[in-house]
């Protein structure tokens, strides 16, 4: 799980490359502990990216849950956008975003639009 | 399938209560399948999460824990409502064969009084539960099913204030009251 959540935060660094070097966008990890049944306590790290004011946490939620290899939530003060790491017919297992979770579930693999909408769902809205 | 809006004409406590049973072993048993789902990890065969299931995707399992909690808290409150409701129809329904039918017997001259006094507007509490305590059906039975009045208004309005109910109620709880007092409504 670790090793997967660096890979998603180098892409999300990727994704955001120009911003952040730009300086418009902030960006830190910190570790975080996360407590699961059968799995028990583990450290992992956490990525948060400042903009302006406006804060969201990237933060893991587990291995153990149903149909996925791993969830991470990004947190604002908007709302929280999943992430779920998800294996596709090809064998290889891929980040996608939770769009919608009613009637079902419709999801879109994490690019750098999907991205960008994640971050303005979680973050709240310009007044 | 359409909802049928034709009026009932035998509303029945016992039915409601099966299809609550029904529906409570329908969503434990999908609690079981989806918990069996979440113990295979994520080796899980997608073809075994159903359709329906497909928002469960990616929750934790103190998450679908809540979700089912929350499924058996709504099924009980609209049980109680329904149990309520339907508790209502029986004894409207009563009171309207009482007073077509012109019966001598003490309910059925209080029940034509009120009618003849309020028409249409007959009130549950002030009219039908009046009439039938003072024909004898006993003041506890008649007040535990009044007690359950302020818990109908709560569910019948969303739920959105503090209620003061004076006690807790479960649908069995209602079940009981309710069937009390129609076992005793006078033949």
């Amino acid at each position: 799980m670790v090793q997967s959540v660096e890979n998603l935060y180098s892409l999300v660094r990727k994704m955001l490359r120009k911003s952040i070097e730009s300086k418009a966008v902030s960006v830190r990890t910190f570790d975080m502990e996360v407590t699961e049944d059968y799995v028990g306590t583990y450290t992992i790290p956490a990525l948060e990216l400042s903009v302006g004011a406006e804060r969201v946490e990237f933060r893991p939620k587990g291995i153990m849950v149903l149909g996925a290899e791993g969830r991470v939530d990004i947190r604002g003060a908007g709302d929280t956008v999943t992430l779920i790491k998800r294996a596709e017919e090809n064998g290889n297992s891929e980040w996608t975003v939770v769009l919608q979770r009613v009637p079902h579930i419709r999801t879109a693999p994490l690019d750098r639009d999907s991205l960008k909408d994640a971050l303005e769902r979680a973050m709240l809205p310009l007044p | 399938m359409k909802p049928s809006f034709e009026p009932r004409d035998s509303p029945d406590i016992d039915s409601v209560w099966r299809w609550f049973e029904f529906q409570a072993a329908v969503v434990r048993e999908e609690h079981e399948h989806v918990l069996r789902v979440l113990a295979q990890g994520s080796d899980i065969d997608a073809r075994a999460v159903r359709t329906h299931e497909s928002q469960f995707i990616g929750l934790t399992e103190s998450e679908i824990e809540r979700f089912f909690d929350d499924q058996r808290g709504h099924l009980e409150s609209f049980t109680m409502f329904e149990l309520l409701a339907t508790t209502e129809a029986i004894l409207r329904i009563q009171f309207k064969a009482r007073v077509a039918k012109r019966l001598r017997d003490d309910l059925s001259r209080r029940f034509r009084a009120a009618h003849k006094l309020k028409g249409e507007k007959i009130r549950l509490d002030e009219d039908i539960l009046a009439a039938l305590k003072e024909a004898g059906v006993a003041t506890k039975i008649v007040a535990a099913f009044r007690g359950t009045l302020r818990l109908r208004h709560w569910l019948a309005h969303g739920r959105h204030w503090h209620p003061k109910l004076g006690r807790g109620y479960t649908p069995g709880d209602v079940l009981g009251i309710a069937r009390e007092l129609i076992d005793s409504i006078p033949a």
